[in-house]
């Protein structure tokens, strides 16, 4: 019988998924013994994936440029199974959050803006490297996606588990349950009446930090990583992305919000107070997401410049 | 051969990985005109952390990089502090080195070990299986070795960060997480473990490190941190030295903008810093392990400081080598295990006491680090609400990019003839931009031996008439 085959693409990336699957550590060398792994760019030299064979692809990164994307639609026609590996690969990650600007903002910003450049001619790269695409993307906006790894990056754990179940020839699905089911801080049901910024107060170390009034997403986030960050008392930031049948990350957590909140109708605060004390929505509730949301870029209204009326005389 | 002027493109993986290419232009004769080194991938962070809060950034700007997200996370805590003007407890700052010194130990660990060894440990193999996995067959007994030292230091950075990769715990005015005694105990057991098996690779690899002759010399100035003259990767003034070690600036954090510019080319997403007052591209300066160790006048632990002097004797004090690069790296992953135990031992870092609160607050913040490819620099301005309206990121690899630029030619033009290009010239170029562990090539060539190549042979109409590749498709 054939091992079942596996090739690794790379796309917009931090690395932080490929160093995920080093941190397998000895038990790579297990992972290796009884998968074919044919394909990956931080193990071996070949330039792509092989053309046959293919029984699983992993992708990893969001599509920034157009190289990108040609190597995401090889990856996919070549797979029999594709999984997006990762949060940028699956949501967009934090690099999403660049579709809150414009691609000429960025450029503009990076080469021309910033305090320490020296750029007289206000050169903009444009020779030999790829040309950028205007937004990034998620994979799934252009290819078919079987199964989803989220997290940045993935835990080694999961990396493993998903392994398993494709050598197995199992389904892969994570729980369906929140980061708030996995959490070991104790939740009191009171009701949070003011939200505080992270560092601005003390925090007592075995609560629900939302409970405490700091942001945490745990409630609109998909469970897998056991909580690693309210275990290490630092809030959820949402990077599993929402949970399963859930299009919106920061439409689930208003929701939630608003039964934290509201407990006592008439103690309830204002929605205007808590928007204030939420002074960025966006990088709030859809840090890894907002490429994959409902809104998924911002939109850009051009400038147009208007002559006052005449007079009609 | 022809006698037309012609480009060869030597793109490492541009079409496969999208990060890297190099361009070698040839002249009627044959000769090496200009070659260049381009990085493919731009994000923006610098606009798009805008509008976000100073105090979040930190678990931002770890997205940065995979490889080395400590030095991104710790860097932006700094520079938070320095905005909020607030002052974190020392065992703060004691748990956040601590975290650092374990970054130190996995990424050169995973740099050198996995990365560069299988060159200098089977320099002739075949490129297709010269890589750790090959390594792993013929040597298991070795390379478990190192597989568990990255594993210690991947672990120390859990303990302490909250989680190996995009750790979360550092925050303005502190950190999040006391250290137990207990997890304190285990790490001390760890950095024991890792300091047996440093004592047991090092002799392997020892003998490797002084072939300086297999790169060029490249005469620059140097930029790192110091300590009262010592090597550090913490905190400190920045210091500058010219190749001959003198000193040419030494100022503290705040004040680099008068220092440090930053060049744009068209070819390369990536920027070209340079020593201000002596201008473009004279003012062209290194940074990583051998700018640190150059400008530094000492190791303050007694074990690398020992390295350090015999280090000296052989290369004197400020080398241009290239390849000594990997000598400095070697010598900096001892001095992250000495500092390690010092920073365990110390009463202090299992204190409660580990953060100061602070009010939201406009104004400036920089933050300083030495990640482990070079200073690290993140610059923040915020309106009185605590957002974020300017962002000025220098980044290590950025450092040596001018360094990678102008050796990529050096090297083509003194091995380049003729305009014949052969397998052992790309070798020797790849193994250039390899010294220096430019994270655009972690993704890649972390644990490759090889880069994945294909050159381009086009003539003066821009029209291919070779190809070379060492893969197959």
């Amino acid at each position: 019988m054939t091992k079942p085959s596996l090739a690794v693409e790379t796309l917009s990336i931090c690395s932080g998924c490929e160093i995920a699957i080093l941190d397998l550590h000895l038990a790579l060398a297990d992972v290796l013994d009884a998968i074919d792994l044919k394909y990956i760019q931080v193990l071996m030299d070949h330039r792509e994936p092989p053309k046959e064979g293919v029984t699983v692809g992993f992708v990893s990164g969001g599509v920034r440029n157009e190289e990108h994307l040609e190597r995401l639609k090889m990856l996919r026609e070549r797979s029999q199974i594709l999984v997006a590996f990762g949060a940028c690969s699956a949501f967009g990650g934090v690099p999403g959050l660049a579709n809150l600007h414009t691609k000429d903002e960025i450029m503009e910003e990076v080469y021309i803006n910033t305090k320490s450049t020296v750029n007289p001619k206000k050169i903009i790269p444009h020779k030999i490297v790829p040309p950028m695409l205007e937004e990034l993307h998620p994979v799934d906006d252009f290819v078919k996606v079987d199964y989803v790894l989220p997290g940045c990056p993935p835990p080694p754990k999961l990396i493993a588990e998903l392994v398993t179940c494709l050598l197995e020839g199992r389904e892969f699905h994570l729980e369906p349950k929140t980061v708030c089911d996995q959490c070991p801080l104790i939740k009191e049901e009171k009701a949070v009446t003011e939200f505080k910024r992270w560092g601005t107060d003390k925090v007592f170390t075995e609560r629900c930090l939302l409970e405490q009034g700091y942001q945490c997403l745990g409630p609109s986030t998909q469970a897998g990583c056991e909580a690693r960050c309210p275990t290490a008392l630092s809030p959820c930031r949402g990077c599993f992305g929402p949970t399963e049948n859930v299009e919106d990350q920061a439409a689930k957590m208003i929701g939630a919000l608003g039964s934290i909140v509201i407990q006592d109708p008439s103690k309830a605060p204002a929605p205007e107070k808590i928007v204030k004390e939420v002074p960025d929505l966006v990088g709030t509730y859809l840090r890894f997401t907002f490429a994959h949301s409902t809104f998924k870029k911002a939109v850009h209204t051009p400038t147009v410049k208007t002559k006052p009326m005449e007079a009609k005389t | 051969m022809s006698s037309k002027k012609k480009t060869l493109t030597i793109a490492p993986v541009s079409r496969v990985e999208g990060h890297g290419a190099i361009t070698i232009n040839i002249d009627e004769k044959g000769n090496v005109a200009k070659a260049h080194f381009s990085v493919m991938d731009v994000r923006g962070y610098e606009k798009f952390m805008q509008n976000r809060p100073v105090e979040e950034a930190n678990r931002i700007a770890t997205r940065m990089c995979g490889i080395c997200p400590v030095s991104h996370h710790l860097t932006s805590s700094k520079a938070a502090d320095a905005l909020y003007a607030v002052d974190p407890p020392r065992t703060a700052k004691l748990l956040r080195e601590l975290m650092h010194q374990n970054q130190m130990l996995h990424s050169h660990v995973l740099h050198f070990f996995y990365l560069a060894a299988p060159d200098l440990l089977i320099p002739d193999g075949d490129p297709s299986t010269r890589h750790v996995v090959t390594l792993l067959k013929q040597h298991p007994d070795l390379v478990k070795k190192v597989i568990r030292l990255r594993q210690i230091g991947q672990d120390g950075i859990k303990v302490t960060g909250g989680r190996s990769i995009h750790p979360v715990t550092s925050q303005a005015g502190g950190i999040s997480k006391p250290l137990s005694e207990e997890e304190r105990d285990e790490m001390l057991k760890w950095n024991q473990e890792a300091y047996n098996l440093f004592h047991e690779l090092y002799p392997v690899v020892q003998p490797l490190l002084s072939q300086v002759e297999v790169l060029d010399e490249l005469k620059t100035s140097y930029v790192g941190l110091v300590n009262n003259g010592n090597l550090e990767f913490y905190d400190g003034p920045v210091r500058i030295v010219n190749s001959d070690g003198k000193r040419l600036a030494e100022f503290p954090i705040k004040d680099y903008l008068k220092y440090i510019g930053e060049h744009v080319e068209d070819y390369s997403y990536l920027k070209f810093p340079f020593y201000l007052p002596h201008g473009w591209p004279k003012g062209i300066y290194r940074v990583g392990p051998l700018a640190r160790i150059n400008v530094a006048d000492k190791i303050s632990t007694p074990e690398a400081n020992a390295e350090l002097t015999t280090f000296r004797a052989q290369f004197g004090n400020t080398p241009d080598h290239t390849f000594l690069y990997h000598y400095a790296r070697m010598i900096e992953i001892l001095y992250a295990i000495e500092r390690t135990n010092e920073l365990l031992t110390d009463p202090a870092i299992t204190s409660p006491d580990i953060m100061t609160t602070f009010h939201i607050k406009g104004g400036r913040g920089v933050g300083v680090l030495e990640a482990p490819r070079g200073l690290l620099i993140h610059d923040y301005t915020a309106n009185p609400n605590g957002i974020l309206t300017n962002i000025n990121l220098i980044v290590s690899t950025v450092g040596n990019n001018p360094a990678m630029d102008l050796g990529v030619e050096t090297m083509a033009k003194r091995l380049v003839k003729n305009g014949l290009i052969n397998q052992k010239i790309e070798n020797s170029i790849e193994m250039l931009v390899r010294s220096y562990d430019p994270c655009l090539s972690c993704a890649v060539h972390a644990v490759n031996g090889h880069m994945a190549m294909r050159i381009e042979v086009r003539n003066h109409l821009g029209e291919v008439t070779q190809v070379i590749q060492n893969f197959e498709e």
